[in-house]
Order: structure tokens, then sequence, then C-alpha cells
């Protein structure tokens, strides 16, 4: 990695963490549910219990957020840097993963650099909420899967662990586990590496260590007098509960009308949200927006990726494409709201995509370090523009008005 | 190929996650068996109202147990503060006494019960019960005297007899007799013709 690439990188870090902890304890409609989750959080180790949150959802969530608590503090910034790090540390996993992927930084930053700024992303990484830590430890794993996939790492087990802290927070992954698993064996099989042993190994730090994670955060659950029986039999209960929910179930009603169609998300552009003060000139509002210019790239980079890692026999390519597919095919099939926070555990395979996508292009007809820079700094003026916009902060109503009147947040 | 280092690392790590998972479920299994406090022998309370049964739980220091409820609501409103006919299920949980739920409706209010549960998208219906999960992710199997499936595990029973016909209420006496339904701690409200109070009582003077 070249000195200027590293700088590069740096900044994005310090860009992202920057974006995520400035005004971190300021009320915003999005952290709304963070008082929630905190006393869920101290019923969940005293008792056992999830009062005041629901049930429904693994309780890995409220032992990190402790720890976060334990960390910085009982305060705004103590439930909320557990997100503010690791939502900034996934633009460094995700570099990461995409040089693996790619062999390129240069796809790497540019990836890095998009989601640094994603509106979704930084809006929830500034919460409590679990996509963000999932994300984050979601694309370690794959990043330590690809490692072994080629060969650069003897064990799987660092991967393991990683996608069981990802499994205990949220059920976004027991697909990509199975795909990841299949994929696994059969790069295994046409490497001749295939042994009783290596898919024992596989099959232990796979699947194994993430049941064993996702059990243990069930700990301060089952000293209620539970068996495990008991707990196989909850979480089918929670999977029927989930299952059966509308739209009607969800509390705020800004999110009852929410755009909650997964299917849309990568092919029309998202502006939802409503005004909350006006003040002159200008305006506050509850934005919850897609990146589109971005987002609406995502199917033809797809397929750009799928095409090129064909044709280069890239497995890494065809892995994340694979784990995209099936990620998202499960938001895209399910019958209950999903609303774009559940985007984020995607976007990072978007962001890779579209960033493998337009560097490829510039090297096809021959752009050079200008227009790569051209591309970030235009990626980079783009996300501070929407920045204090999805952030609930005052904006000039003539500054936003062709996005404020396309999303209908004015007449 | 690989090698027999890469044969052998594989093997050694596979029997540490095994080892470190059955070490996980042991941990797990001896934290939810030592997380019911079960009492020896078996006990009968006489308490004027359903509600009164949260007291006799406390005052027995019970803990994460199983409750056979026969009456006609669940009385799990999710309301904190002084116990009442409608909360003090929610509050046994909440206190961590009662972990799950067998709620035995009368005969004659199974018509509107199932009804009810069986238009709700919360319910699933194995069989001739009904299944919920409430609050905490305490499961409640709902069922008719006839259809209640019995856990083999000694639970809590709390019995409004005014809801319950002679006949009926000697076959639960039954059941409790032949151990068919396993109780240490019984609570009863409600008018109990005497033939039958008088066999609860004997168990607590043969305790």
């Amino acid at each position: 990695m070249k000195a200027a690439e590293r700088y590069m990188l740096f900044a994005v870090f310090l860009l992202a963490l920057g974006m995520r902890l400035w005004g971190l304890a300021d009320d915003r409609w999005y952290r709304a549910d963070d008082r929630v989750i905190v006393d869920a959080a101290r019923n969940y180790i005293e008792h056992g219990h999830f009062k005041p949150d629901d049930w429904i959802h693994p309780p890995f969530k409220y032992l990190l957020l402790r720890a976060s608590e334990m960390l910085f503090g009982d305060n705004a910034y103590g439930w909320r840097m557990k997100n503010v790090l690791l939502g900034s540390l996934t633009v460094f996993a995700l570099f990461l993963l995409g040089r693996e992927l790619f062999s390129d930084s240069r796809t790497g930053i540019a990836a890095a650099l998009f989601l640094a700024i994603e509106p979704v992303h930084v809006m929830y990484s500034t919460t409590v909420y679990e996509e963000i830590p999932a994300t984050f430890f979601f694309l370690l794993s794959l990043y330590f899967t690809v490692r072994y996939l080629k060969g650069k790492r003897q064990s799987l087990l660092p991967a393991g662990a990683l996608f069981g802290l990802a499994f205990a927070l949220k059920w976004y992954y027991p697909f990509a586990l199975a795909a990841l698993v299949l994929f696994l064996l059969a790069a295994l099989r046409r490497d001749g590496r295939l042994s009783w042993s290596s898919g024992a190994h596989a099959a232990a730090a796979l699947v194994l260590i993430p049941c064993g994670i996702y059990l243990l955060t069930y700990y301060p659950w089952i000293r209620n007098g539970y068996s495990l029986a008991e707990f196989f039999r909850m979480q089918a209960d929670a999977y029927r509960i989930l299952q059966a929910s509308g739209a009607d179930t969800f509390v705020s009603a800004f999110f009852r009308s929410a755009p909650s169609d997964a299917r849309d998300w990568f092919i029309r552009p998202l502006v939802y949200g409503r005004m909350t003060g006006l003040h002159g000139t200008t305006g506050q509002f509850q934005v919850l927006m897609s990146d589109f210019p971005v987002w609406l790239l995502t199917l033809p980079a797809a397929l750009f990726t799928a095409w090129r890692a064909f044709r280069e026999k890239n497995r890494g390519a065809a892995l994340a494409l694979a784990l995209f597919a099936v990620m998202y095919l499960q938001f895209a099939l399910i019958r209950r709201p999903m609303f774009l926070y559940s985007a984020i555990v995607v976007l990072p395979f978007v962001y890779l995509f579209v960033a493998f996508f337009l560097v490829s292009l510039m090297k096809r007809y021959g752009g050079g370090p200008w227009s790569y820079g051209t591309l970030l700094s235009a990626a980079g003026v783009w996300g501070l523009y929407l920045y204090p916009l999805v952030t609930e902060r005052a904006v000039s109503l003539s500054f936003y008005a062709p996005l404020l009147s396309w999303g209908g947040l004015v007449q | 190929m690989i090698g027999a280092k890469a044969r052998k690392r594989h093997v050694f790590e596979t029997l540490l996650v095994v080892l470190w998972l059955a070490g996980v479920v042991l941990l797990l299994w001896r934290a939810g068996t030592g997380g019911r406090a079960v009492l020896s022998g078996r006990h009968v309370e006489l308490v004027s109202e359903p509600r009164l049964a949260l007291a006799q739980w406390e005052k027995w220091k019970v803990r994460g147990r199983v409750l056979f409820l026969f009456d006609r609501y669940l009385n799990a409103e999710q309301r904190d503060g002084p116990p009442d006919a409608d909360n003090y299920v929610y509050l046994g949980i909440k206190n961590g006494m009662v972990r799950e739920i067998y709620h035995v409706v009368p005969d004659g209010a199974w018509d509107e019960v199932s009804r009810t549960l069986g238009r709700s998208r919360w319910a699933a219906a194995p069989g001739k019960t009904f299944r919920l999960a409430i609050e905490e992710g305490a499961p409640v199997v709902i069922a008719r005297l006839r259809d209640i499936p019995l856990t083999g595990e000694t639970a809590l029973v709390n019995l409004n007899a005014d809801l319950w016909s002679e006949e009926q209420l000697e076959d639960i006496v039954r059941m409790l007799d032949e151990g068919r339904l396993r109780s240490d701690l019984v609570t009863i409200s409600g008018r109990m013709p005497g033939k039958i109070l008088r066999e609860f009582e004997a168990w607590n003077e043969g305790r």
C-alpha cells in the first residue's frame, strides 16, 4: 500500500469518525429508541428480562451496550460510542475486504468513502441500533474467510467468532452463513484442500462457534429457569411473531408510512420525511433517504462485477456477490416491512460493487489519478451536502429545494 | 492436498470448538436448572382471591417455575404497581417466579377463547392447544382441562375453584394425587366442596 493511499484511507476514517461524533449527545428523531434499549440492557443483565424492549430480537446488543457504558460512561456518549467506533471502523474493514477481493486499493478506498458518508449509516452509527456493529463483525469475518480461502490464513476460528458476534446481534445472517459454508467447501474441493479434517474444521468454525456465541448471549434469560428445549421453542415463537409483524405493529407513526419494501431500494430514489421546524429561510427535517446516486448503480455494478468475477475467476468477488444475493433476496422476499436501516447490512457489498465498477471504467478509459480524485471529491461533496439534512440540522430551504420538493418534504 | 501439519491443526481446532460448545451447553443447562427454586413436599394454600397467589409464591420463595393456571383469564396484563386481578401473573414473570404458563380454561369459555386465539396472528395452534409467547419470551400454552399437555416438571398450581364443576375439581385432585400433574405449591381461591377441600388439606397434614 502506497503512502498516499494510507493517507487517503486515514482521511476517510477521520471523516467517518467526525461525521459520527459531531452532536452525538443531541436529541434526534432517529435516536428516540435509544433510551428503551439502554433500560432494557440493564434489565436484561440484572434480571434476564427484555422490557421495555421487545424480547424477539437477539440480546447481544444489550451486552455490547453495557460494555460501551462501562468504557465511556452512563450517558449519551457511553451508549452511542460503540456504534460510532464500530461504524467508523467498518469503513476500514470495508477497505481491507475490498482490497482483498479485488486486489486493488483504489476500489477499497472508494468503497470506504462511499460508506463513510452514507446517510443511513451515518445516522444509525450515532444510535444504539445493532445493524452497525453487526455489519462490522460480519465484514471482518468475511475478510478473514477470504484470507483463508486464499491460503493466507491457516485457521477459520477468528472468522467464526466474528460471524457469531454478528449473528448474535440480528437475524440477518442465517442464509449468508449457509452460502458462506457451501461456498467455502466448494472452493476447498476445487483446490484439492477439502478433506474430512478441513471440512470438519470449517463446520466447527463457521457453524458451531456462531451457535455457541448465540446461545451464550441468552445466559441471563436462561438463568430464569429455562431449559435449552424452551430456548429453541422461544426462538420459534420469536420467528413466528416476526413473520406476522406488519407495518401496523410499529409504534412510530413516522415508520408506519416510511418506505418499507426492499425491492425499491436499488431501483428508485428514496427520499422520505417531514419538516419538524421552520425558522425563516431554514428548516429542520426528519429524513430517511437512500444515497440514490450510488444505490441506483447497484444492479449494473453487481452485473459488471459478476461478469468480471466469471472472466477472471475471482472467487472472492463471486463470494461477495453470492452473499449480497442471498442477503438482499431475504429482504426482498420477506413478507414483513423492511425499512431503510435494514439496508445497512447489504450496503458494504453495494459500495464494493459500485466502487469496482467505477474504478474499472476509469481504468478502461484511461482515467488517471485526476479522474479518481474527481470521483472521490464528488462523492465527498455530495456526502457533506446531505449530512446536515439527514442529521436533522437546520438547512437552507433554497439550497436544498430540489431534494426537498422531490421528496415531498416541502410544497 | 493439505499437509499433515495443517491436518493436525484442523483436528486440534475442531476438537477445541466441540469441547467449548459442550462447555457452553453444560453451563447453560446448569444456569437453567439452578434458576429454579422448588419446595420440598406439597403445600396447599387457601387464598381469598386468585391474585393473592403472588404473595404465596413470594412467601415460599419460588423461582423460575412453570405455572398451571386454572382460571378464565391469563391475568398477565403488562402493568407494574401493586398486584391486582389482571396483572399478578405478569408480576410473577417479571419477578422471576414464573417462567412458563399452562393456562387451563373452563370448558364453558373455550369457544370464545379458541375463536379469539384462532383469529390472532400471534398465536400458534399445535393440536388442541394454543401457544402464545408473552412478555420476556414467556410461553403460554392454552388448553382445556381434558387436553392439558403435562410436562413432568413440578409446577405451581393456581386454581380458581369458582369456575370448575365438582367433577372437574375431582379430576384435578386426581391428576395431582396420581402425580400426572406434580406440584409443590397449590394455591386455591373460590368455593371448594368440603370433600375435595379435605383432600387438599390432607396434603398439608401429610407433608
